[in-house]
């Protein structure tokens, strides 16, 4: 069934991803050296996150986005669409994985020797994916909270909803961002062994990932 | 096959339904009919497991529809405006995609309904009209042979012949044993098909007797005014 969802999902968004392979082909024929790759990897950063608000599927009603009702009323186990949902979306961080993957210590940034001190080759490596499915399971964690916020709150009590969703999705966001620091971090920041963090930044990704399901499956 | 108990639900301190009780068995239809924003939907959505009742209980084909997996959703259709699909694909390619989920579709059925319903194959769903969009997605739903049909008030947007042409298919599958419940604000055309009726009021529900003896009898003016009664009161 995720080949079904996936040919589902290339017959959508074939004609973004042609423009989107051209306009990485432009960036790497125009440019030259190192400002081409961070172009060509600014490109499928922003390509990867693009599709994740119209794949959740929307609570309300909107023309031209598969419903969450609709997803939810499949006779699929919710959880296998949700995590279908969430490999389905990586299939958009394809061309950002190959660019992270052979960028740290790899020939093309032979221009930049002190990247080692600061970043471990194969940790690195090791936290891309599980780092790009955190983000998805955040995205949605974002979107779900302004659709709870906007539809059954009181004008007083969405004051403070947004308060406390912005304070949390900030804290989310720094510890995330710190424990992969010290995953793939250098001597510089490393205060904990590396496969501690690693660890923990891992734990950090599946909490993120089972609390989106429990909001996803409520509409 | 479907049996909802003393059904609740209060979302951030504001109940949206109250001991809500009803019963549909196999080859029954059952209309809930209730004014804008009584609950109509939210009840369609506890019975698709969307949201979990705050207490009372719900049982589909026996299980709870909140658990997941539920193994028979398989068995249950799913009709609503809350639907809604990409507009950059094809209906061809929309039926195509859906059947592949149901083990029980019937390309013979899906040829019927969208010939009876008059939906093109070829048209893409940005191009549609809201009426035309939900034909479509009655073939798509009645195709697999359900055994339970949830329809949540898509007749709205229906013209009056795809109305009836709508509570003609349905009339089909409760001969064959199929249960429907069927929210709706709209009265005409619901002799001859409902069997009996579940009025919400602000949360709350009411089946009245005399209303199921209206239905039978067929005097539809004396229903509507029944029911628009019952409602100003409150259940």
């Amino acid at each position: 069934m995720l080949i079904h969802w996936l040919k589902w999902d290339f017959r959508i968004h074939r004609v973004q991803w042609v423009i989107f392979l051209l306009l990485e082909f432009l960036a790497y024929s125009i440019e030259s050296g190192m400002a081409r790759f961070e172009i060509m990897v600014a490109l499928a950063i922003i390509y990867s996150i693009l599709p994740a608000a119209k794949l959740f599927g929307t609570r309300g009603r909107s023309q031209h986005v598969m419903s969450r009702s609709y997803l939810l009323s499949l006779p699929e186990p919710r959880f296998r669409t949700y995590l279908f949902l969430i490999l389905r979306l990586q299939v958009f961080a394809i061309p950002q994985l190959i660019l992270f993957l052979v960028l740290p210590g790899s020939g093309l940034l032979r221009k930049s020797p002190g990247l080692e001190v600061w970043l471990h080759p194969v940790y690195f490596r090791l936290i891309l994916i599980p780092g790009m499915i955190w983000l998805v399971a955040f995205q949605l964690r974002t979107q779900l909270a302004q659709e709870r916020i906007s539809t059954y709150l009181k004008v007083t009590e969405r004051f403070f909803a947004w308060a406390v969703q912005i304070s949390t999705s900030i804290a989310e966001f720094l510890l995330v961002l710190l424990l992969a620091a010290m995953t793939v971090g250098g001597w510089m920041f490393s205060p904990i062994p590396h496969w501690v963090a690693l660890i923990l930044f891992l734990g950090a990704v599946a909490g993120r990932v089972w609390f989106s399901f429990l909001s996803w499956r409520k509409i | 096959m479907v049996k909802v108990q003393d059904l609740s639900l209060s979302i951030g301190g504001r109940v949206i339904l109250e001991s809500v009780s009803f019963e549909a068995g196999p080859g029954q239809w059952l209309a809930v009919l209730g004014e804008n924003g009584s609950g109509k939907t939210t009840l369609l959505d506890l019975l698709m497991g969307f949201k979990e009742a705050t207490s009372g209980s719900i049982r589909i084909f026996g299980q709870d529809p909140w658990r997941d997996p539920f193994r028979d959703r398989k068995k249950i259709a799913y009709l609503s405006e809350k639907v809604d699909l990409p507009g950059d694909v094809s209906i061809e390619d929309f039926l195509e995609f859906n059947s592949r989920f149901y083990p029980s579709h019937d390309p013979a059925l899906e040829e019927e309904l969208v010939r009876i319903l008059g939906v093109s194959r070829v048209a893409r769903v940005g191009n549609l009209s809201a009426g035309e969009l939900r034909r479509a997605q009655i073939v798509a739903a009645l195709s697999v042979r359900p055994e339970l049909i949830l329809i949540d008030e898509i007749t709205a947007v229906l013209d009056i012949v795809g109305r009836r042409k709508l509570m003609k298919v349905l009339k089909a599958r409760v001969k064959e044993g199929a249960s429907v419940v069927f929210a709706t604000n709209i009265l005409e055309g619901l002799h001859g098909h409902v069997d009996d009726v579940i009025l919400i009021s602000k949360g709350r529900s009411k089946s009245d007797p005399a209303l199921r003896a209206l239905l039978e009898s067929g005097e539809e003016a004396a229903f509507a005014d029944e029911v628009a009664r019952v409602l100003e009161i409150g259940c």
